[in-house]
């Protein structure tokens, strides 16, 4: 199965026990030679405690490349619409090694009561092979129990060998993906108000190469 | 030396699947590929997604897409849509699984709807927001008037599955009236679909099998209004 400059592929899927109730997933030598990678995930928001205690939080999404600061750093740039709010809020932030954008505000909490806080996150990158200055795009969506507690982000991570260093190259290839979920106020779940974000029942990621021998 | 062996990112095109996977991981075994050795789960294999599984080069009326295959994991469907009625070009409800005619959910005891939020921005119309539950939709599409341009996406997260209560969709939509009027909007929206709403116990919301939009008007032209329904992300 050749893959040509005409098609769409899906693979790498993590599904079951290789994402639900786990707080981070990661793709490794990912193939590069695609005009554009995406790579999808859709799942529900668990906050784990053992304590008793319950809280709503915020639910955040860490991500890194490549290791992190093995090729240099990131700027985050991120803009949001949150909470019953009809207009964009937009944030910046500078970040060393990863990026990180809120996803909206859990209110699930262990395996008993799923079946809310639901998302949908898209990544994607341009020639993830090439070594011209990269960026990875990045949309999430997060509607809560609560009905008023819906969020919508849209942002960028770039990678650079120099943080905030313009027309700087990439010194590698993207072929390294990690997303980790926190929580608000993360910790021990055994510490009231402590809790582990996970990803909880029926999540799903993937990958997506659109075209083929590209670099 | 095989320089896809020492720099096994650089370029796959070359490769046929399966069978040449394990030439960017030397030494290793397709069985460890499969069970997670590598991405974490499911080994690299192709598999073609966005499959056409319907459409329209011009429908009349309000859309009635039926009888969905329940073939793929997830839906787009991209469509444009108008009324010959009014400058005021509206929101117009997408509902599933209901009655021709119908603005809201069926009331079969299958669901009891959606539980999201749409936010819209108008030249003149301003702005719009609203959070939706129960068996008020909260998808929405931005129709337009007769052949004004407008765009639509609606993506439908798990649709065939029966077994899932994770059921979320969203959709972006705009309209542009060009220099005719001042109405140009856009507007996007996410949500999930419940069987009980507000309710966390996680029972699963039905497969969706149909997709219909709703307006006051009901007279869109075959010659403005049209869609594409595409499977992704996989066989189930």
């Amino acid at each position: 199965m050749t893959l040509q400059q005409d098609r769409v592929v899906r693979f790498g899927e993590l599904a079951g026990g290789d994402i639900e109730g786990k707080a981070s997933i990661e793709f490794k030598n990912i193939p590069t030679d695609f005009c554009q990678l995406n790579i999808h995930i859709v799942g529900q928001a668990e906050l784990q405690t053992t304590s008793g205690y319950q809280s709503p939080n915020d639910f955040y999404v860490d991500v890194d490349f490549q290791g992190g600061g093995a090729i240099g750093s990131f700027v985050t740039a991120e803009s949001r619409m949150t909470q019953g709010n009809w207009y964009w809020k937009t944030y910046t932030n500078g970040q060393s090694g990863f990026g990180t954008h809120l996803l909206g505000i859990c209110n699930t909490f262990n395996v008993a009561n799923w079946g809310a806080d639901q998302f949908v996150m898209r990544y994607y990158i341009m020639e993830p092979g090439s070594t011209r200055s990269k960026s990875v795009q990045f949309e999430s969506q997060m509607q809560s129990t609560s009905a008023g507690w819906s969020t919508q982000n849209y942002g960028q991570h770039r990678l650079d060998p120099q943080m905030a260093t313009m027309n700087a190259a990439s010194k590698s290839v993207f072929d390294t993906f990690k997303l980790s979920l926190r929580s608000q106020y993360p910790g021990d779940p055994n510490i009231p108000g402590k809790y582990n974000a996970v990803f909880g029942a029926g999540s799903r990621a993937w990958l997506e190469g659109w075209g083929g021998g590209h670099t | 030396m095989r320089q896809e062996r020492f720099s096994p990112s650089t370029n796959v095109s070359g490769w046929k699947g399966r069978q040449d996977y394990l030439k960017g991981y030397p030494g290793a075994a397709m069985s460890d590929a499969l069970n997670g050795g590598f991405a974490g789960g499911g080994g690299y294999e192709y598999e073609d997604s966005y499959h056409l599984l319907s459409r329209s080069g011009g429908y009349s009326g309000m859309m009635n897409i039926t009888n969905i295959p329940q073939t793929y994991r997830h839906l787009m469907l991209d469509f444009t849509m108008s009324q010959q009625s009014t400058y005021w070009a509206g929101t117009m409800p997408m509902v599933f699984n209901s009655a021709v005619g119908s603005q809201s959910f069926a009331t079969d005891g299958n669901w009891d709807g959606m539980h999201g939020r749409f936010w819209g921005k108008g030249w003149s119309t301003g702005n719009q927001a609203d959070n939706v539950s129960a068996r008020d939709p909260a998808a929405r599409s931005m129709g337009g008037y007769s052949n004004w341009p407008n765009s639509n996406t609606l993506w439908i997260y798990n649709y065939s599955d029966a077994s899932k209560s994770l059921k979320p969709y969203k959709f972006r939509s705009n309209t542009n009236s060009g220099n005719a009027s001042s109405y140009a909007g856009f507007m996007e929206g996410f949500g999930f679909l419940l069987k009980n709403n507000n309710s966390m116990g996680g029972t699963p919301s039905p497969a969706i099998n149909t997709i219909r939009s709703y307006n006051n008007y009901q007279n869109g032209s075959g010659s403005y209004q049209s869609f594409a329904l595409y499977g992704f992300g996989g066989l189930v």
